[in-house]
């Protein structure tokens, strides 16, 4: 009997021990420390990084996957209108994970706009009510260790790029050769599906921008290899029905003087710091055009700049 | 609810405590009900024909009982009679099983073959054979169902009396995914014995749970990643790529496979059920037969047993080796007998892999090895004996070790390989040197992994290999833990289930290896 109960102590002081050993480092480990240990480089770094910087200090904040720090020059647009831009993309993101930063960044910030690369629209987005993924993000809550156990790899990542405000100033060049990619005849991609629960988060992601003062718009990077004609029209009729305003740069390269063979970093997928420059300019413009509340953020950006 | 994700655990955790608060004489029931809901998990309405196997299991093994128990006392034409009427018994059971199984799994296979073959293409025909579904573990249990009869049939075993006890054999469910392929003998006095779940049962099923997630979350979910890039369609790959993609296919494929086994009857020793072991130290085989002894033990024993045994003892056979050693000497008999025994053994261990070229393939490749270590074996040996070299000495160890490895990474890359063209195509594109392969290889990138994962794979893949090593020089190094000073033995455990969480390849940026074996 005292054999037993002496196991069954032992037990729980290993198991307790087990526990604490998890769930201190989650404790210890802040958005900002991690930031500053450099060990947000990671794919899931995204939300330490947006977490670390100071409150109220973003005006325009940008969403999506790798299209989305690739896209956006945060430098030109803080240069040529004042506005203070930050791409809190994650390479890969399904739009859940986009939700995600989009909730922790709102914490902390006030955006006037959201703007959302369209891109993770069209990846497979897990189901979050499913038992698997309900205990994944209890275990993640408890124990933030466990989510953000890959930091480890930071220092091992090879940079090819700089970072401002998270956009990646990647000066490699690959060029996409083959040529006009968004005629109306041309072959459509095998899945051109927007799945319905990337549409319920989109719609998430709009009402909790809009309930914290934001004006959520998507977008869709230049990028030959992920769009074409078939899904420039699916997501017109998306944002029409869905009453959010939408732009898809890739009917616009031309106007943006868009050089394929100079302006991408990996032969058509992303944009290099050359084609995000020209990206950016275009879709400033249209932004302070359209969007009066954007050109209030520049107008007062100018004048506590001077 | 694959062995390999939270919510199994989760489910083996409300599985143990059903079974701790059932009375003991029930706990096989309660088992069987957890088997049947994780049957079901994946089956679904298919379940139904699991249920069918082991009901013509059961009814089978008592029939095939009640003939056989008449043979008892009887003589001459009578016993024939009996005899003929015991083969009749076991054959119908046996033939439906089979029967299920490859209307299931093999008729799209079967049926799409010939209409290449005479040169028709029917939509209709393509779309109702997509629609068949094959429930979960079908290749495991009809196995395991057959092996049960015919060890009836022999006298090895009695039937059977209760269906439920037979169910539970066939879809015990850390086995019905994966295996490892018991026979009756092997677990019946543990499975319905309702042993009580302990903190002994627990910490020992706990630590091989640990060790087959070390194997599968730190080495094959990240390897994962570059065989699915390695493998993709019209990728270009030239030699010292190929060379990598045999061995890293291997590794992954070992780490997957052996994980989970680890996991599963780490699984079953929470409830003090013991089950056979799959893997011991394959990589330390001498030869390729005895790779085989190593790997997938229990699907080797069971061709060894249920077809190898049989046709080499049949009548036909022992006819041949009388003749044959009469007239064609001892040595080529040998060889045809071993011929005409591996050919069905080595057809059928393919064909069970799945209906594809490349599993089939893979068999009729290693019927062509064991066969020739069966024909070359003379030569070698005067080969050896003219080099003074000690068939058990260390430095003819090493090279037929190293020799056993070149057979298995390729045997494994034919195994991946998603067609046969492409395995060809790889095996052409290996004499071709040195194109940017090196500048790939070293550009781990491009492969879908950063410089840490290509250290946390290959510092985990050493360490499986020095504690296959030890075990390999003591199989009793495992269970020496429990010797080791309470600080040393926690610390132990900390270290792994730490070095899981930390440098396992789960969240974001990684896609976990599905179960391979699951798929057969």
């Amino acid at each position: 009997m005292d054999n037993s109960k002496n196991k069954i102590k032992q037990a729980a002081v290993f198991l307790l021990i087990l526990f604490l050993l998890f769930y201190i480092p989650g404790r210890i480990m802040t958005p900002k420390l991690m930031t500053d240990l450099e060990l947000s480089n990671w794919r899931n770094g995204t939300i330490p990084k947006v977490l670390s910087e100071p409150d109220n200090s973003i005006d325009l904040l940008v969403i999506g996957d790798s299209e989305s720090y690739t896209s956006i020059d945060t430098r030109f647009l803080k240069n040529k209108y004042g506005i203070r831009a930050y791409d809190a993309g994650q390479a890969a993101a399904t739009v859940s994970q986009s939700y995600e930063i989009l909730e922790n960044s709102l914490k902390r910030q006030r955006p006037v706009v959201v703007l959302y690369e369209t891109n993770s629209l069209y990846r497979k987005q897990p189901d979050p009510k499913s038992a698997s993924a309900v205990i994944t993000d209890t275990l993640y809550d408890i124990f933030p260790l466990l989510k953000y156990h890959s930091s480890w790899k930071s220092p091992f990542i090879q940079k090819h790029e700089q970072v401002y405000r998270g956009f990646r100033i990647d000066k490699r060049v690959k060029p996409y050769l083959g040529g006009n990619y968004m005629g109306k005849d041309d072959i459509p991609y095998k899945n051109k599906k927007i799945g319905q629960l990337n549409v319920e988060y989109l719609r998430k992601m709009k009402a909790l921008s809009e309930s914290k003062g934001a004006r959520f718009i998507m977008y869709s990077a230049p990028s030959p290899k992920n769009y074409d004609y078939r899904k420039h029209k699916n997501l017109t009729k998306l944002a029409k029905r869905e009453k959010i305003p939408y732009i898809d740069m890739n009917l616009y390269d031309r106007d943006m003087k868009m050089d394929w063979k100079s302006d991408t970093r990996d032969q058509g997928d992303h944009l290099n710091v050359y084609g995000a420059r020209k990206a950016t300019r275009f879709l400033g413009e249209y932004l302070v055009n359209k969007f009066p509340l954007i050109a209030n953020i520049k107008h007062s950006s100018r004048s506590r700049r001077t | 609810m694959a062995y390999n994700t939270n919510v199994y655990f989760i489910f083996l955790i409300l599985v143990a405590v059903v079974y701790s608060i059932t009375p003991k004489r029930y706990r096989y029931v309660t088992l069987l009900l957890g088997s049947l809901i994780f049957a079901y998990s994946f089956s679904r309405v298919f379940i139904s024909w699991t249920l069918l196997a082991g009901g013509i299991a059961w009814l089978g093994g008592i029939f095939i009982d009640k003939i056989v128990s008449q043979e008892k006392g009887l003589k001459g034409d009578e016993k024939k009679k009996v005899k003929k009427r015991a083969k009749a018994a076991m054959l119908i059971p046996v033939i439906s099983l089979l029967a299920i199984l490859i209307g299931l799994k093999y008729t799209n296979f079967i049926v799409t073959e010939i209409m290449k073959a005479v040169g028709t293409n029917s939509l209709i025909i393509s779309q109702r054979l997509k629609s068949l579904v094959v429930p979960i573990g079908i290749s495991f249990y009809t196995l395991q169902a057959i092996s049960y009869l015919l060890d009836i049939y022999w006298k090895r075993e009695k039937a059977e009396k209760n269906p439920l006890k037979v169910l539970l054999f066939l879809m015990f469910f850390p086995t019905l995914m994966e295996g490892p392929i018991a026979r009756w003998g092997d677990v019946k006095d543990s499975l319905f014995e309702g042993n009580p779940i302990t903190l002994d049962t627990i910490s020992d099923g706990s630590i091989r749970i640990v060790i087959g997630l070390f194997k599968r979350m730190i080495i094959s979910d990240r390897l994962n990643v570059v065989v699915n890039r390695l493998y993709a369609p019209n990728l270009q790959l030239d030699g010292v790529m190929i060379l990598l993609t045999a061995v890293v296919t291997t590794v992954q494929l070992y780490m997957e496979f052996a994980g989970t086994i680890d996991i599963v009857i780490g699984s079953a020793k929470i409830f003090g059920i013991t089950l056979p072991e799959n893997f011991r130290q394959p990589f330390f085989a001498k030869s390729a037969a005895e790779f085989w002894r190593r790997w997938h033990i229990t699907l080797g024993t069971w061709f060894k047993n249920y077809i190898f045994y049989p046709v080499s003892t049949s009548g036909l056979m022992k006819k041949w080796g009388r003749f044959g050693r009469k007239h064609c000497g001892k040595y080529l008999t040998n060889v045809v007998t071993s011929a005409i025994a591996l050919l069905p053994v080595w057809i059928l261990n393919g064909l069970w892999h799945g209906p594809k070229w490349p599993y089939i393939i893979y068999g009729i490749y290693y019927f062509i090895i064991l066969l020739l270590e069966v024909v070359l074996k003379p030569a070698g040996e005067r080969i050896h004996r003219g080099l003074h070299l000690s068939e058990d000495g260390k430095p003819l160890g090493i090279i037929r070790m190293v020799r056993t490895w070149i057979i298995i990474i390729f045997g494994e890359m034919l195994f991946r390989a998603n067609t046969f063209g492409q395995f060809l195509h790889m095996m052409a594109s290996l004499f071709i040197f040195p194109g940017n392969s090196i500048n790939y290889t070293l550009n781990t990138k491009v492969l879908g992994l950063d410089i840490g994962d290509v250290i946390v794979a290959i510092a985990g893949s050493i360490i499986v290999f020095i504690v296959d090593y030890k075990l390999e020089k003591d199989p009793m190094y495992l269970s020496r833990i429990h010797e080791l000073s309470r600080v040393k033995r926690w610390g132990l455990y900390y270290v792994m289930i730490f070095s899981i969480v930390i440098f396992g390849a789960y969240g974001v940026g990684y896609t976990p290896a599905d179960l391979i074996y699951a798929g057969f």
